[in-house]
């Protein structure tokens, strides 16, 4: 009967917030009914009117105070009390500017912090991809040990063998990112990024024409794209009859078939423009492996499963292509390698983001204890206060809703700093780059971050609300009142905040190990020998279209003629012309295999590049061996030049001289290898060195040889021009000078070696500096809260340390006792944070560059650094507790 | 705060156990002033104080807080009436819970005074 009654109650208090005006009404006209009766009463037993109306008035009690008595018996008095109670509230907090601007600070940057963060790496790693039956989406690769490929792609051959053969892949295929490509007509020359994509695979991700029509499945008449919502509209204005109107890209007409509906941005999210891919199953497939490939699986079958199953249809792999035997391969020990979609794609970043995210929510941690603790600390301190009160007839309720609302208003105000705080760390993306972060375009403000936000500052709230009343329902008023010895109570709670600090300090020491392990892993990238000069050096890429340039000699004669004009410019100490840059990923179409000519079991997989012959030197590439390309090269088997790795592959010590070819002996003749310079770095240089193979860039006078090879630099190379002076002031001048020579070339990517070589380190710096921020802020706030705990227990303690003092005990023994117990803390803190680092160190693993997870010079390191800073912390109180006045101490009150 | 005080089933804590037996005591007079009739909070003070001055000791007004909590626990209803000389005025009635409470609480205190007759008579 009680629970119920207390439900019905508690129910009709609730009705009754929402009536309480009427409420108040309805009482007043209550109360006036029954004064007005008692009045005529009163008359009727003869009194005066005014007689009748004091009497009535003194019999009824004090009108307001039963107004106040039965409003409160409803449990609500109203919503002015709320108002009354944050306007209170408020300006108790407007008392101690320092306390609320340091506590709703915190709170918006704890909160802000994690919910823009927490939203980035919730986008990037777990949501799901934005097409048909993402989670049943995979990639697939190959990789063939035996003849040193990993992480190769797909070839048509393979995709096919697959696609009839597979049961558990539902459909599958094969696509190409064709990087960019000019649009030629029109008077604005455009450059929009191009992919390869066959029929199927369009329908397979769910795209939609928004006008016409996607290409029909078996479809592939060349000549007809298919162009993005995003061109439609910048390019043609949304004209509604752009489909069968001719488009012109690299001086190849083309026919518009369609406009993609928007937000459609497969394979990149700025992909403009698609073509039709059509099946292409020719070729050895150990040297297609250069298709990107996506299938989907059957509902129900795993990556794993499909695998295997792949596995073992390679095994037809020979009866469907001819010159392919069953010797080649088992000798390439060729393998699929099947992962999802969403996983491959943020695979490189999956454990930095991790480790963001977990640091970002350990500063939420650490940010959340502070305040906790001040909270704590304060309710201590209004404890005098708080019992007085309570002495004088307050009551319990009263009390607890004034900490309450200031709880409230911290945690408020904190979440309303943090919501644009956290929209435009979002909006920034922390200034990482669509390149370096995969899914970045689909991080935005939406109804997540607002629900973060409000949930986080909700949690804070209660937390918050809840500490600073912990200590007020404390029924030993007249303990409190005379401030007298802790209860036990009192001890358990110091202990509590003692642990809260100790978890402080080895969340801290966990962080600032790990941003430790990051700077180490730093300064080792930074140390590693690039092996060239990146200095003043301008580059750009310069793709010369098919039609002008068609001839390779033509190609060639314009790089001479572009180079020698460059050359002639003042301020330009050389110019020189290459296939690849380095610190610069390779398309994977490049990468061949070379055997030695004269011992086919030598073998090794490397880019073919291109470099005319002063490119070494003006890098300041060393030439291990040999010479640098001369004329005399530039045959029909021109001479090569190739990188060390290669030399000690195919020719060991003498590799000058020796002849390579390439591994699928089509007729393509031998190649003098001339000379070796050293190995270069690829896109990344964690991923160590690439294999490469150069060939002449190169005319000789008079004639139009055209050099036998699988590739020649007729269009894609890149200009290389070394300045004198700053790079970026001869921009310009190179274009005005390309202009003249071809109005309709663009330069692409203008940029320079230095900026590359930093943008290589980029993604790296960016992590240790928010982990460096990460651990300087927690290592500050744990300092700070340790600080607080040993400097309240040392004030509480005032009188009983006097007296300590005034039986014997010297200051030195009072400082040692006070530095013993923040040392107590501290060393805990740190025993469980080694812990935490040591755990961390291992989730960073993948992102660190030579460094071990753990290392014990960076966690003995961090630990002496913890300690250090712990002991100054617990110094100063320290102090101060030694320098008591025994005296005033037995004198003051606590 | 607001959400703090809807769990509260007390106004005022009473300072002292005779003011709990007062109060008590007038939630029963009013349950079984009630039961005979429904009335007006005025009506019910006058009758109360026909039978016990010390109950409304405070004041009549302290009947309305008690004819608060009886209503929030279910065991009357209201209902705003005209009275004889049409003045509007908020009547007050027993509901079949306060019917059950009423024997309930009639019971205990007739149990109530037995026992402390039975000690008095002891002497």
């Amino acid at each position: 009967m009680r629970h119920g009654s207390r439900l019905r109650a508690a129910m009709a208090r609730l009705a009754e917030l929402v009536r309480g005006r009427r409420i108040r009404d309805d009482l007043d006209d209550e109360f006036a009914f029954h004064l007005q009766m008692e009045v005529a009463h009163n008359e009727r037993q003869g009194m005066s009117h005014d007689e009748a109306v004091r009497a009535a008035n003194l019999a009824f009690g004090g009108t307001q105070k039963m107004r106040e008595a039965t409003l409160d018996a409803r449990g609500y008095a109203g919503f002015s009390n709320t108002v009354r109670d944050l306007r209170f509230a408020v300006r108790r907090l407007q008392r101690r500017p320092g306390f609320a601007f340091a506590s709703v600070a915190t709170v918006a940057l704890a909160i802000a912090a994690t919910s823009a963060v927490g939203l980035i790496v919730y986008t990037v790693l777990f949501k799901p991809l934005p097409y048909p039956d993402a989670d049943r989406l995979v990639v697939i690769g190959h990789d063939a040990p035996g003849i040193n490929l990993t992480g190769a792609g797909q070839a048509g051959a393979i995709d096919a063998l697959y696609r009839n053969a597979s049961t558990t892949l539902e459909t599958a295929g094969v696509y190409l990112e064709n990087g960019e490509v000019a649009i030629t007509d029109g008077d604005q020359p455009e450059r929009i990024v191009s992919a390869l994509v066959p029929p199927h695979l369009l329908h397979l991700l769910g795209a939609r024409a928004q006008l016409g029509q996607l290409f029909a499945l078996g479809d592939v008449r060349r000549g007809a794209v298919i162009i993005s919502h995003g061109l439609w509209q910048r390019r043609y204005g949304g004209d509604s009859a752009i489909i069968g109107k001719p488009i012109e890209l690299n001086r190849q007409k083309s026919t518009i078939v369609g406009v993609m509906a928007p937000s459609f941005g497969f394979p990149r999210p700025d992909a403009a423009v698609w073509y039709a891919l059509g099946p292409d199953t020719t070729g050895a497939p150990l040297t297609r492996l250069y298709y990107s490939s996506i299938a989907k699986l059957k509902p129900g079958v795993t990556a794993d499963q499909a695998q295997r199953e792949l596995a073992s249809l390679l095994t037809r792999l020979p009866e469907r292509v001819p010159g392919f035997t069953p010797q080649q391969l088992a000798d390439s020990r060729l393998a699929p390698r099947v992962r999802g979609l969403r996983e491959s794609m943020t695979a490189g970043v999956r454990s930095e983001l991790v480790v963001l995210g977990v640091s970002v929510g350990v500063l939420l941690l650490i940010a959340v204890v502070n305040l906790v603790n001040l909270f704590l600390l304060r309710s201590e301190s209004v404890r005098r206060e708080v019992a007085v009160s309570r002495a004088l007839g307050a009551r319990g309720s009263d009390i607890v809703r004034r900490f309450f609302t200031e709880g409230f208003i911290v945690a408020g105000a904190g979440g309303l700093l943090a919501l644009p705080l956290a929209a435009w760390g979002v909006t920034s993306h922390f200034g990482f780059t669509g390149r370096q972060v995969p899914r970045l375009d689909e991080v935005a403000v939406d109804w997540r971050l607002f629900a973060v936000v409000l949930g986080l500052s909700l949690v804070i709230a209660a937390i918050l609300c809840a500490s600073s009343t912990a200590r007020t329902h404390d029924r030993a008023i007249g303990d409190a009142v005379r401030g007298g010895s802790r209860a036990t109570g009192g001890r358990s709670w110091a202990q509590v905040q003692r642990t809260l600090v100790g978890a402080q300090v080895a969340l801290a020491l966990a962080v600032l190990a790990s941003s430790a392990l990051a700077g180490k892993s730093m300064l080792k990238l930074l140390a590693v020998d690039l092996h060239f000069d990146a200095s003043r050096t301008l580059v750009f890429d310069l793709p010369l279209p098919f039609g002008p340039y068609r001839r390779y000699v033509d190609g060639v004669r314009f790089h001479e003629q572009l180079l020698d004009s460059l050359r002639a410019v003042p301020g330009v100490v050389a110019a020189e012309a290459a296939g690849q840059l380095p610190l610069r990923g390779e398309p994977s179409w490049m990468i061949e295999q070379f055997v030695a000519a004269g011992d086919p079991g030598r073998s090794i997989n490397a880019t073919v590049g291109f470099a005319t012959p002063d490119y070494f030197t003006m890098l300041s590439i060393p030439l291990l061996q040999g010479r640098a390309f001369e004329p005399s090269d530039l045959r029909e088997a021109p001479g090569v030049i190739v990188s060390r790795s290669v030399a000690r592959a195919l020719g060991g010590d003498r590799a000058v001289g020796s002849l390579v070819r390439y591994g699928d002996n089509t007729g393509l003749p031998a190649y003098e290898v001339i000379g070796v310079v050293e190995d270069q770095y690829g896109a990344s240089i964690a991923a160590g060195t690439l294999n490469v193979v150069y060939f002449p860039i190169a005319m000789p006078a008079g004639s139009e040889v055209v050099p036998k090879s699988r590739y020649i630099p007729r269009g894609g190379t890149s200009i290389l021009v070394k300045a004198a002076g700053d790079p970026r002031a001869l921009v310009p001048v190179v274009r005005r000078v390309l202009r003249d020579l071809d109005p309709q070339l663009p330069m692409a990517n203008v940029t320079t070696l230095d900026e590359m070589v930093d943008a290589s380190t980029a993604r790296a710096r960016l992590v240790l500096l928010m982990l460096a921020i990460a651990a300087g802020t927690s290592l500050l706030l744990g300092m700070l809260g340790l600080y607080g705990v040993i400097a309240w227990s040392v004030a509480t303690r005032h009188r009983e340390l006097g007296i300590r003092i005034a039986i014997g005990a010297t200051p030195e023994g009072v400082l040692r006792t006070v530095l013993g117990e923040g040392a107590v803390v501290t060393l805990l803190g740190i025993a469980a944070g080694l812990a935490l680092a040591v755990a961390s160190g291992r989730v960073m693993g993948a992102s660190l560059f030579q460094v071990q997870p753990f290392d014990p010079g960076v966690l003995a390191l961090a630990s002496v650094l913890t300690v250090l800073i712990a002991a100054v912390a617990t110094w100063v109180p320290a102090r101060r507790a030694s320098a008591i006045d025994p005296v005033v101490a037995l004198r003051s009150e606590t | 705060m607001l959400l703090l005080t809807l769990g509260r089933s007390q106004a005022m804590p009473p300072a002292s156990s005779n003011e709990q037996v007062l109060q008590g005591t007038l939630d029963l007079l009013i349950l079984k002033t009630l039961s005979l009739a429904p009335m007006h909070g005025w009506g019910l003070t006058h009758r109360i104080e026909q039978l016990s001055n010390e109950v409304l000791k405070v004041g009549q007004g302290s009947i309305y807080p008690a004819l608060v909590r009886l209503e929030q626990r279910g065991l009357i209803s209201t209902s705003w009436q005209n009275t004889e000389n049409n003045r509007r005025a908020k009547y007050y009635e027993l509901t079949k819970a306060g019917s059950r409470a009423l024997a309930e609480e009639l019971g205990s205190w007739r149990r109530f005074v037995g026992a402390v007759d039975l000690v008095l008579g002891a002497t």
